[in-house]
């Protein structure tokens, strides 16, 4: 048996800080509606490091917009709801929206680096950030600013940089700074560290994995890097062509997983320790999404589908073992895939 | 695993500089230092750093983009920088062939898949008829598993998935019929779950028409997937050589360690070797230095390492590296 | 392992957020019909063209005869009337849209081939080629474009429209240059031109067959908006005098107006119509590079 490092976390068994149920966005365009997120329900707990698995097409940065009510035509909501902690997200106007906004939900999202203000100090655009949410005077949001570049691992004379005196990883650390200025209960992470060199990132990670620990935020962490979730999330999603079909802590999905899909997907990383395997790709490409395959999305590709059923039925998503749901016929009937 | 033969293609002491500023600044970016290499037949060499290391500026130069600020290339024993004349520099290309990092940009967007591929094979005079012209592409399309054929001539590469891009990309580099591919970070822009499909059919490549690559990667675990040899690149210097699975499960070289450590493992509960943390970035590649460039990050540093660059030192089993921890071995 | 051709790329792309191509996609002269804009433009010049191929058939006389009575308004028989010597009036616009849309025609094509030539070499080439013709191009830009034209026009013997497209040549290529050469910058950071270079494209090859082709919709509307200009600094320096009165273009018919006290006598038949004409022509044609614009740029692209 093979001993896995357990991440310890505590649920809190009250309110989910965001219960996202039935959500359902689609992008208007020429050839039709595409349904990039198509009924997609997760919960995400305080204290909680939430992964969100996916390749493009999948509909993972459609739900961090979303959220955070940055879609814009020709995206829209369709369907569902989106609470925080009983807040309903989706009826904000937008004043308390743009108050809310940062104060409880922060984002860094990829192109983060290069969002920032390139004729602004990376100081400025902290306290810019503090001052627009909180009744702090100059001084005070210069005091915090400093701490927010300690905390993020900055020199504290980097205040009156410009950012194209900092380098990337130095960048994406003022990103975070600054969505961590006014302690928000969640930060939602999009692919944070993809332009980043592997070292700047595990750097970065660890910082973000103390911090969390530190003040006990939760994160949304939305990537394609499967592995990299393993390694820190709690619990991690796994999309697929708009739709979840598994949710489970991360050391099940590694050493278990339900589903075809995220099986093939954990297969296609190559180890860098342990016996070298032979690995293949997932034939076929990602589906339609402006008509997706009938049934089950994945079956096109699955290479353990069902003749008949897959086909023409949507799988339920449901519990398989404690803490751990997936989407899959097999399952349902009791085979193992 | 050593091959015992002549290498196919050799870099000898490969400088690279790129003058920045306008035509009054002095400013120079020493983005290769002192490398060398050798490619084998039908052997895989990765060429590993994080970006800014030298590997593209290596690869670019291998294959002919750059021209080198010093040292000397060797094709089959012969100096390839010193041929001079399109005939030559077509002979050349037409053995060393390149798959590029950006599907989305490495394939002209006006112009369709038959033109991509027709346009090697006329230059280099492959086919002598119409005929023979087809068949050649429906071959190369065969090969690359981009059936059926006629579906995909007529495309363009915006009808095409990203995965595809790169199959064709790497067809037409096939077309000249090439000895060596020099593969620039080919699969680190595509999705997850379609990267393997390439590396397995680069290894098919390699299986079926004995070609030599150069594989260039950010991404230590693939090259452990792919490549025989593992060559490190830190800050424009070559710091360690070795056969690809030592290298990864027994690096030598702090900064190996270092990379070692920041790969994403999900199976790391399990790890043996320990982890090394250093603080710090990549330097500055403009600003002059003495020494070993890692030397201000390393957790190991000693006095010397600032004073010269150490030279590279033999360890047993094929592998050599860069470092003054290793000075009881024998310079090279 | 057959991979099927995807639609759902558009949904990638959209999730990633990435841009469309700003390189014209391919099959754009079909797309520029779908833009209303475009559609409103090409209908026009369809129209002017009609007119000035068929001018022969429409016309009901000749443009430089005597064929009525001198300055009459209007009239069944003279649909826009006579000038002060008693030429028709809409014979002399259609005959006239023959010559004033061919020298816009030849004058923007001019400027657009040296546009493109001095454009891409300054862009591909770089180096030292790059700095002199980039200061070539800043100096031409500096320069006064219509007292030069004047200028030169003034200082030619026998003035008439091939002088004039001459003159235009010379003197109006530097916008689109800056331009072209631009673009060519980016381009030729492109992976595929180092593919290109990488199989053995020659360099001629690499900038006309690689490069060129991805420039298609800044040349075509670089030449509409040379076009335009041509046809109206034409019309100008006709107007002024500079022209050969003797030709019948719709600037000579506006400076025989001028000439015959136009504006005083009230004969507005004598100038409005070749006006409105240069003015329609110039909206036609900047309709239809809005279409262009829509297309490269979907972002203006209405819903």
């Amino acid at each position: 048996m093979i001993k896995m490092q357990l991440k310890p976390y505590s649920v809190d068994v009250h309110t989910p800080i965001l219960a996202v149920k039935d959500l359902e966005v689609e992008y208007r365009t020429g050839r039709g509606a595409v349904r990039a997120v198509d009924g997609v329900t997760f919960d995400i707990w305080p204290n909680e490091i939430f992964g969100l698995a996916g390749e493009s097409g999948s509909g993972k940065s459609t739900i961090a917009h979303t959220i955070t009510r940055l879609l814009r035509p020709p995206g829209y909501i369709v369907g569902g709801s989106i609470q925080f902690m009983d807040i309903d997200l989706m009826e904000m106007d937008s004043e308390t929206l743009r108050d809310f906004r940062w104060r409880h939900i922060s984002i860094v999202s990829q192109s983060a680096m290069n969002a920032l203000n390139p004729v602004l100090t990376i100081g400025t655009q902290i306290i810019d950030a503090i001052q627009a949410h909180e009744p702090a005077n100059k001084e005070q949001a210069r005091a915090r600013a400093l701490d927010l570049l300690q905390l993020v691992g900055i020199d504290k004379e980097r205040i009156n940089s410009y950012c194209h005196q900092l380098s990337g990883g130095m960048r994406q650390r003022a990103v975070i700074a600054i969505a961590l200025a006014l302690n928000p209960e969640l930060i939602i992470l999009d692919e944070p560290t993809t332009a980043l060199d592997v070292v700047v990132q595990r750097q970065i990670m660890e910082e973000i994995q103390a911090l969390q620990r530190q003040f006990g935020f939760s994160i949304l962490y939305i990537t394609h890097d499967l592995s990299l979730l393993v390694e820190f999330a709690h619990r991690i999603a796994i999309m697929y062509a708009g739709e979840i079909v598994e949710i489970a802590p991360s050391d099940r999905i590694f050493l278990s997983p339900k589903h075809p899909y995220t099986y093939r997907l954990m297969n296609s990383f190559p180890a860098i320790s342990g016996p070298r395997q032979e690995l293949q790709s997932i034939p076929g490409s990602p589906p339609n999404l402006i008509s997706p395959p009938s049934g089950c999305r994945f079956h096109p590709r699955c290479e353990v589908a069902i003749a008949g059923t897959c086909q023409k039925v949507e799988p339920v998503f449901r519990k398989v073992e404690r803490d751990h749901y997936a989407a899959c016929h097999l399952l349902e009937q009791g085979r193992s895939s | 695993m050593t091959e015992d033969g002549v290498p196919i293609l050799e870099a000898r002491n490969l400088v690279k500089h790129f003058h920045i500023g306008g035509m009054l600044s002095r400013q120079v970016v020493r983005a290769v230092q002192d490398v060398s290499l050798s490619l084998y037949r039908g052997h895989v060499t990765a060429l590993v750093g994080e970006s800014g290391s030298g590997k593209s500026t290596i690869a670019r130069m291998l294959v002919r983009l750059y021209q080198p600020t010093e040292g000397e290339i060797l094709y089959k024993g012969e100096n390839v920088l010193k041929s001079r004349g399109r005939q030559a520099m077509l002979r050349y290309r037409s053995r060393v062939q390149m798959i590029f990092q950006d599907p989305f940009s490495s394939l002209n967007p006006v112009h369709t898949v038959e033109h991509q591929l027709k346009r090697p094979l006329l230059i280099h005079r492959r086919t002598r008829s119409k005929k023979e012209m087809e068949e050649r592409l429906q071959e190369l399309l065969f090969t690359v598993a981009c059936t059926p054929q006629y579906d995909f001539l007529s495309k363009y590469p915006h009808q095409l998935s990203g995965g595809q891009r790169q199959r064709v990309a790497i067809a037409r580099a096939l077309a000249v019929e090439p000895e060596i591919i020099l593969a620039d970070e080919p699969i680190s822009m595509l999705d997850v779950s379609i990267r393997m499909g390439i590396l397995n059919l680069m290894e098919l490549l390699r299986d079926e028409k004995d070609i030599s690559f150069l594989y260039v990667t950010h991404d230590l675990a693939s090259a452990r997937y792919f490549a025989d040899r593992i060559l490190v690149m830190y800050a424009g210097h070559m710091v360690e050589a070795a056969p690809s699975e030592e290298l990864t499960q027994n690096p030598q070289h702090p900064y190996t360690q270092l990379l070692l450590s920041s790969v994403p493992d999900p199976a790391r509960g399990l790890r043996t070797r320990s982890e090394i943390k250093a603080k710090g970035e990549v330097p500055n590649l403009s600003a002059v230095t003495v020494g070993c460039p890692f030397a201000p990050r390393c957790p190991f540093v000693m006095p010397k390492c600032q004073e010269s660059m150490p030279p590279a030192i033999a360890l047993s089993g094929d592998r050599w590296v860069r470092c003054y921890l290793h000075e009881e071995g024998t310079a090279i | 392992m057959a991979e099927s051709i995807p639609l759902s790329k558009t949904a990638s792309e959209i999730e990633e957020g990435r841009a469309l191509p700003s390189f014209p996609t391919v099959g754009w002269p079909r797309q520029i019909l779908r833009s209303r804009k475009a559609l409103v433009g090409v209908v026009i010049i369809l129209f002017f063209v009609f007119l000035a191929v068929f001018a022969e058939v429409i016309a009901p006389y000749s443009p430089t005869r005597m064929v009525g009575r001198p300055h009459q308004p209007p009239s069944t028989e003279h649909w826009l009337g006579t000038t002060r010597q008693g030429q028709d009036i809409f014979s002399q616009i259609v005959y006239g849209a023959r010559t004033s849309l061919l020298v816009g025609a030849l004058a923007g094509t001019m400027v657009t081939i040296v546009f493109i030539l001095v454009g891409i070499t300054a862009g591909y080439v770089g180096g030292i080629v790059d700095d002199a013709l980039s200061l070539l191009i800043n100096v031409v830009l500096v320069i006064p474009a219509l007292p030069l034209i004047i200028v030169l026009a003034r200082y030619v013997e026998r003035s008439g429209p091939i002088t004039i497209v001459l003159v235009l040549g010379f003197t109006s290529w530097a916008w689109g240059a800056r331009v072209l050469r631009s673009m060519t910058l980016t381009l030729r950071e492109q992976e595929f031109v180092s593919a290109a270079k990488v199989i053995g494209e020659p360099t001629w090859r690499i900038i006309l067959a690689e490069i060129l082709p991805n420039m298609t919709s800044l040349v075509v509307s670089g030449w509409i908006g040379a076009v335009i200009y041509a046809i109206l600094t034409e019309a100008s320096l006709e107007f002024i005098g500079l022209g050969d009165p003797n030709i019948t273009t719709w600037g000579t018919i506006l400076y025989w107006a001028q000439n015959n006290a136009a504006l005083l006598t009230g004969a507005w038949w004598t100038f409005v119509p070749p006006g409105l004409c240069i003015a329609l022509v110039g909206f036609g044609l900047t309709m239809i590079n809005f279409g262009i614009d829509e297309i490269t740029n979907p972002r203006l692209r209405s819903q």
